[in-house]
């Protein structure tokens, strides 16, 4: 006979035991269906460097590129600056809107200079991005980060190569973040990338998610060293030194002097959204 | 006209209470309940009580210590011929305006942290004066005092992340109701009065804005008031009311 010890064991391991497995299918599924996104996004462009193709198939795919990206605030890393030589007015442009960039993909390649080169391509990695919120349930997975590796060679040796970050939508579906070296925005180094501010902001987010709090909070301080008037950053910094996930070494007196300096910051600077939730964090600390 | 000076008085006192409070800027520690609660059973005297209490809070204390009630017995008895009646909480006369009164300390810890569920715990202390008429006809009704000590514990749920301007905290407790004092028609012996559990249970919505932490609570009596002077009567009773926490408010960055 099995003891009651033994039988709550077993009935404890019996309930809990699927529930972490299927998180964990869950959010498998959800980075192959990131990276499917994003593998299909550089499938397309093989297709249109491809000079034999169909020029049909070519046109639509190029016609219908700006449909695999979010409607808005989507900028595309402009390389054909650093890359197609021969044409001038590439350079004036910083990032570029996606149809823009798929328009001059293909043009690239089917200009004189560029009849012997092709396009590759390698999935680096891919993880999920969750936002920094304040419970588990809050903090639904939101985001997946792809990295490509790209390469554009001639005869069939590169001459130029990127690693592209995605950001991916997980629940629309569309990419809303694609930057590389080449990116206009960049604002610091991390692993020897060159990364704008969603992917640090990405890095961050995926650090406290993995209750990596003391990295989360350097990328964070890094962000506003840089970008002072960044306010988002600062709401999180707030956050994380309240629950003190971070700087548990600190006087309750300098901690609670920086909560509210970074929850002013974030009201002054936050997006519309942060600013309303530090206003209101601050409001319940201090009424 | 008692009415509108009623209601007049009532929201002089509530804009009172939120128009000059204000906070200073610093983190206050509000994992521990400390709090000081006044109920009254007359309109008058909880208005008044709301401008007094919103000033000391505001110049005195620099924190939301008092919170105030307003509070209205039921009453129900077993003999059907037996009326009791609350006292009129309009009412100008002495015996009116402290018809029913409850003061009290509350002292306890809550959780207080970002996240969506808070908790917390307090012990209660209460003194409550409460007066009705029993008759049994209308024109012949007689007073009744009773004064009680209540102390007691209670939970609360505190439902609402601070990233969030409102948060819902329903609290249910149990308080323990001892008979202090007794005045009616047969005498002044407080043996007359019986012991016993009252239940607490309230639901608040904080938030900010003019009408913040504004609620309602049922205190619920499970025993028999009267002892058995005469076999078989009962006297049950509940206490139903609305509750507001006074809280000075940061006027100058409410805008966002």
């Amino acid at each position: 006979m099995m003891s009651t010890k033994t039988m709550l064991v077993i009935a404890t391991f019996v309930i809990v035991a699927p529930t972490t497995i299927l998180a964990d299918i869950s959010e498998r599924q959800i980075l192959n269906k990131a990276r499917n996104k994003v593998e299909d996004i550089y499938k397309e462009l093989k297709v249109i460097s491809d000079r034999n193709a169909d020029p049909v198939k070519v046109s639509r795919i190029v016609s219908e590129f700006e449909d695999n990206f979010a409607a808005n605030e989507v900028h595309c890393p402009n390389e054909f600056k650093s890359i197609w030589r021969e044409n001038a007015g590439v350079a004036g442009y910083k990032d570029i809107r996606p149809d823009r960039y798929a328009f001059w993909f293909r043009d690239m390649f089917r200009s004189v200079d560029y009849l012997n080169c092709s396009f590759e391509y390698q999935t680096m990695l891919e993880h999920i991005v969750s936002d920094p919120r304040f419970d588990k349930k809050e903090a639904p997975a939101k985001y997946a980060t792809v990295v490509m590796r790209k390469s554009y060679c001639r005869k069939n040796i590169p001459f130029a190569a990127f690693n592209d970050t995605l950001l991916v939508n997980v629940e629309k579906m569309q990419v809303i973040k694609w930057a590389n070296s080449t990116s206009t925005h960049p604002i610091g180094y991390l692993g020897g990338e060159v990364l704008d501010l969603e992917q640090q902001m990405a890095n961050a987010a995926l650090a406290y998610s993995r209750k990596r709090y003391d990295e989360a909070y350097r990328i964070y301080r890094g962000i506003v060293d840089r970008q002072p008037k960044e306010g988002d950053p600062y709401y999180r910094m707030a956050v994380m030194l309240y629950k003190r996930e971070y700087g548990r070494n600190m006087t309750k007196r300098d901690r609670n002097r920086l909560v509210l300096e970074y929850l002013d910051k974030a009201m002054q600077y936050g997006s519309y959204a942060v600013r309303g939730y530090a206003n209101n964090m601050k409001y319940w600390l201090t009424c | 006209m008692k009415k509108k000076c009623a209601l007049f008085l009532v929201i002089l006192g509530m804009c009172a209470n939120n128009i000059l409070a204000q906070s200073d800027n610093r983190i206050k520690n509000k994992k521990l309940i400390f709090n000081a609660d006044m109920a009254s059973g007359s309109l008058y005297t909880m208005a008044a009580s709301s401008v007094l209490t919103g000033l000391v809070n505001y110049y005195v204390l620099h924190d939301a210590f008092f919170e105030n009630s307003f509070m209205y017995g039921l009453y129900s008895t077993n003999d059907d011929n037996l009326s009791v009646m609350t006292m009129n909480p309009m009412g100008l006369t002495a015996r009116e305006l402290f018809n029913n009164l409850q003061v009290g300390l509350k002292l306890g810890y809550q959780s207080y942290t970002p996240n969506f569920v808070n908790a917390g715990i307090y012990a209660s202390a209460h003194y409550k004066l409460e007066q009705f008429m029993v008759g049994y006809s209308d024109d012949n009704m007689q007073k009744h005092r009773a004064q009680r000590a209540l102390f007691g514990v209670t939970g609360l749920l505190s439902l609402g992340s601070m990233q969030q301007a409102s948060r819902v905290i329903v609290e249910a407790g149990l308080r323990y109701s001892m008979a202090v004092a007794y005045t009616s028609p047969n005498g002044d012996d407080r043996e007359q009065l019986n012991d016993g559990l009252v239940s607490h249970y309230a639901i608040k919505l904080a938030s900010r804005g003019m009408l913040q932490n504004i609620g309602v609570f049922a205190d619920v009596n499970h025993f028999n008031l009267w002892k058995n002077l005469n076999p078989g009567r009962r006297l049950d009773g509940y206490t139903l009311g609305i509750t507001w926490t006074i809280t000075p408010q940061q006027v100058g960055d409410r805008k966002l």
